[in-house]
């Protein structure tokens, strides 16, 4: 039915449009009785044009020496965002494109003055600051980030908002890291849980709270389930295949033809290939159950159903598909990983919603997206 | 605006007290725009506080009112027509076209990808270039103290014949007088190669290290004078800080090129590796150019350490792939030092 609205934008006349209130498009009930509505989100982005639009991104960022890639970023999210629909209308996503560029640049210098360091002061010394910089900086990047992602998203008017500073993240994004040696790692599904409840909790949208309190017991299962599929589905048959190619054609003394040197490559991928996609199985896993016991401003619930399987299997073949063909599947790869994770999530409203403050909260912070897709903690919209 | 120019946009917008959308008519006024919905609500601002979204292949346009609302229209032409000096740029009119277009969209990949051999191919080699000559020759000592304190750990002293050893070191001398070095600005030591095994290193800052097990491999004096003229090659064209400029610029330019996406880094990186070992076998010819060119002066014979980098390979055997390497193929290389001697 939205898409009546999105497809067709007639040349109507005003007063034509005043006078036929059945134009008027289907959204949520009028106030009276509170209702219960389930609504999925839709994905309306098409490979061709976003394709396009990725060949035309990549090229600038070339050709400008990189200095195009921050605009090409936004128009990246800008599309996908937009194409995710809830109730028929899009996300939108409007970063300025300086903010990142500036972020970028800095990032680079801190790190290229990081690389020098231990030239100039003693290897000790170099330590204790790296240590430092990686106790502030990293929630500092994790808090700015979402910061930087919520504020620059709004839904029908609604601004969304991310309220987490650095020193709320740093016990979990930093600190209890160094508790992983001790607890032989058992305490991973723990910190993964506050991370995301630090994620969502922190999470605004129209002034009102996002709220989350999964168990650490449903982590520390799906972190089981998720070792379990990934060493049947994917650790055991790269490893079979990964000595298979290597007795085969492994032998250092015979001339290799081409082909047998692209399968050694990706063969000495494998490690990587099997954790990406292992990850890919637990996400989908800590992010059904993260969904479930998510609600917003109280009354409306959030769900997610990926098969996480499915997710593994997608991951897994983009990421080879990618290599293959030198990264001309990457538009591909990403508008199918995106098309999925959007189309198994929804929303369960309370209707008619009401109190939604549409006050407009702008962040043009420098840092804000560099540290976006490093963590990858899965909880994005 | 063109008087030919449509004077409303249909599109929605939000109400104030709830989350629907409602169609609504968005008109110019005389100084700015007015949004009207169906219900009868409006919204209006001048045109210096209005934003409007860029074009962008079936996503809605947003038009952003001061006060934090907003509406959305598809209709991308009409409201180019109706507010073009706030929508839409003569740049982003380009790429809009070659975002709708295949043809365009390749023509524009085309360009980037000739540029982006023009930027590996010449500009990050240029620059590195550069950048090496402006950099003062204490920045080349203070690099090769640390790689010299690293190289102190995996090897030992020298077990060769003292006697050779002093006959070598003479032979250095001889060669790096001739090659114009000022005395003392490079200095040569044999040690036993330990975990490096048969080697010869040029650090920057001018040391030049030979391995026992190098010396144990050659069958005559000339195919050692020569590694080390090879060795002070690298040592003359400051091969060292050059290769670490290049690397940042390498770094930088993925970095830049690829910026937050994770799911290239593995593609970066191995490109990465395939680009570097391609600067790394640009500068080992131009050692070796340089060494025979010093040979011949000396009077040493210039294609010997080419048989003996043959031999090498041969006997340690080559389980990698030839695109990976950072030496060219040894008898590649020989055949580029017998062509430079028989010039
Ligand atoms: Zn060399």
């Amino acid at each position: 039915m939205p898409e009546r609205r999105q497809n067709t934008p007639g040349p109507w006349d005003p007063a034509a449009l005043a006078s036929a209130p059945e134009l008027k498009t289907p959204g949520l009930k009028k106030p009276g009785l509170k209702t219960q509505v389930r609504h999925d989100l839709a994905f309306t982005g098409d490979l061709s044009s976003f394709y396009r639009i990725w060949l035309v991104n990549t090229a600038l960022t070339i050709v400008t020496l990189g200095l195009y890639g921050p605009w090409a970023t936004v128009r990246t999210k800008r599309y996908l965002f937009g194409h995710t629909r809830l109730i028929g209308t899009g996300f939108t996503f409007e970063a300025d494109p300086r903010a990142i560029l500036k972020g970028r640049l800095i990032l680079l210098g801190t790190l290229a003055t990081g690389a020098f360091l231990p030239t100039v002061v003693s290897e000790l010394d170099a330590l204790l600051l790296f240590a430092l910089a990686m106790l502030v900086g990293i929630p500092w990047l994790v808090s700015q980030s979402a910061k930087f992602r919520a504020r620059n998203t709004t839904w029908r008017g609604v601004h969304f908002d991310f309220t987490g500073g650095m020193l709320g993240a740093m016990p979990w994004f930093v600190l209890l890291y160094l508790a992983l040696p001790f607890t032989l790692g058992l305490i991973y599904p723990y910190i993964r849980k506050r991370q995301h409840a630090f994620l969502i909790n922190n999470l605004k949208a129209g002034g009102r709270s996002f709220e989350t309190d999964p168990s650490g017991f449903s982590y520390f299962g799906s972190t089981i389930k998720a070792l379990v599929v990934g060493v049947v589905f994917v650790l055991a048959p790269a490893l079979f295949v990964g000595h298979f190619i290597n007795t085969q054609f492994g032998d250092p003394t015979t001339e290799k033809s081409a082909a047998t040197l692209v399968l050694l490559g990706l063969a000495s991928l494998l490690p990587l290939f099997s954790y990406l996609s292992i990850n890919a199985v637990y996400r989908a896993y800590t992010r059904n159950i993260l969904f479930a016991h998510t609600s917003f401003d109280g009354v409306h619930k959030l769900h997610s159903d990926i098969d996480p399987l499915k997710l593994g299997w997608i991951t897994l073949t983009n990421l080879a598909a990618t290599l293959l063909t030198l990264g001309f599947f990457r538009p591909v790869a990403l508008l199918r990983k995106h098309r999925y994770l959007v189309t198994t999530m929804g929303i369960t409203l309370m209707e008619p919603v009401e109190g939604l403050d549409r006050m407009m909260t702008r962040d043009d912070n420098a840092l804000g997206d560099v540290g976006g897709n490093y963590f990858g903690t899965g909880v994005d919209i | 605006m063109s008087t030919a120019a449509p004077h409303r946009v249909v599109g929605v917008l939000t109400p104030p007290d709830s989350l629907d959308v409602s169609d609504a008519v968005l008109e110019t006024t005389a100084e700015g725009l007015r949004a009207t919905g169906i219900d009868g609500f409006t919204i209006a601002a001048p045109w210096h506080k209005l934003r409007i979204s860029e074009r962008l292949e079936g996503v809605e346009r947003s038009i952003h009112f001061p006060d934090g609302r907003g509406g959305q229209t598809t209709d991308d032409d009409g409201i180019d027509l109706l507010v073009p000096r706030v929508s839409q740029s003569w740049f982003g009119a380009l790429r809009q076209q070659a975002e709708h277009h295949w043809r365009a969209a390749f023509l524009v990949a085309g360009a980037a990808g000739l540029a982006l051999v023009l930027i590996f191919n010449a500009l990050i080699p240029v620059l590195a270039g550069v950048a090496a000559d402006w950099t003062p020759p204490q920045v080349d000592s203070a690099i090769g103290r640390s790689s010299i304190g690293t190289l102190q750990t995996m090897t030992g002293p020298s077990r060769t014949d003292p006697a050779l050893r002093r006959s070598l070191q003479s032979d250095f001398s001889t060669l790096a007088r001739t090659a114009g070095f000022a005395p003392n600005a490079v200095r040569f030591q044999i040690v036993d190669g330990g975990r490096i095994g048969a080697n010869a290193l040029a650090v920057p800052g001018g040391y030049v290290l030979l391995t026992d097990q190098m010396i144990a491999r050659a069958r005559s004096r000339d195919e050692i004078v020569g590694v080390l003229a090879h060795e002070l090659g690298h040592l003359h064209y400051r091969h060292g800080v050059e290769k670490l400029y290049r690397a940042a610029a390498l770094s930088a330019a993925l970095y830049l090129l690829i910026g937050g996406d994770g799911g290239l880094g593995g593609l970066a990186s191995l490109g990465a590796g395939v680009v570097t070992s391609a600067y790394s076998r640009d500068m080992e010819r131009e050692a070796d150019a340089y060494a025979v060119r010093l040979l011949r002066r000396t009077g040493y014979d210039p294609t010997a350490f080419g048989r003996l980098l043959v031999r090498l390979e041969r006997e340690t055997g080559s389980d990698r792939p030839s695109l990976m390497r950072s030496h060219p193929v040894s008898q590649e290389r020989l055949d580029m030092i017998q062509d430079l001697a028989a010039d």
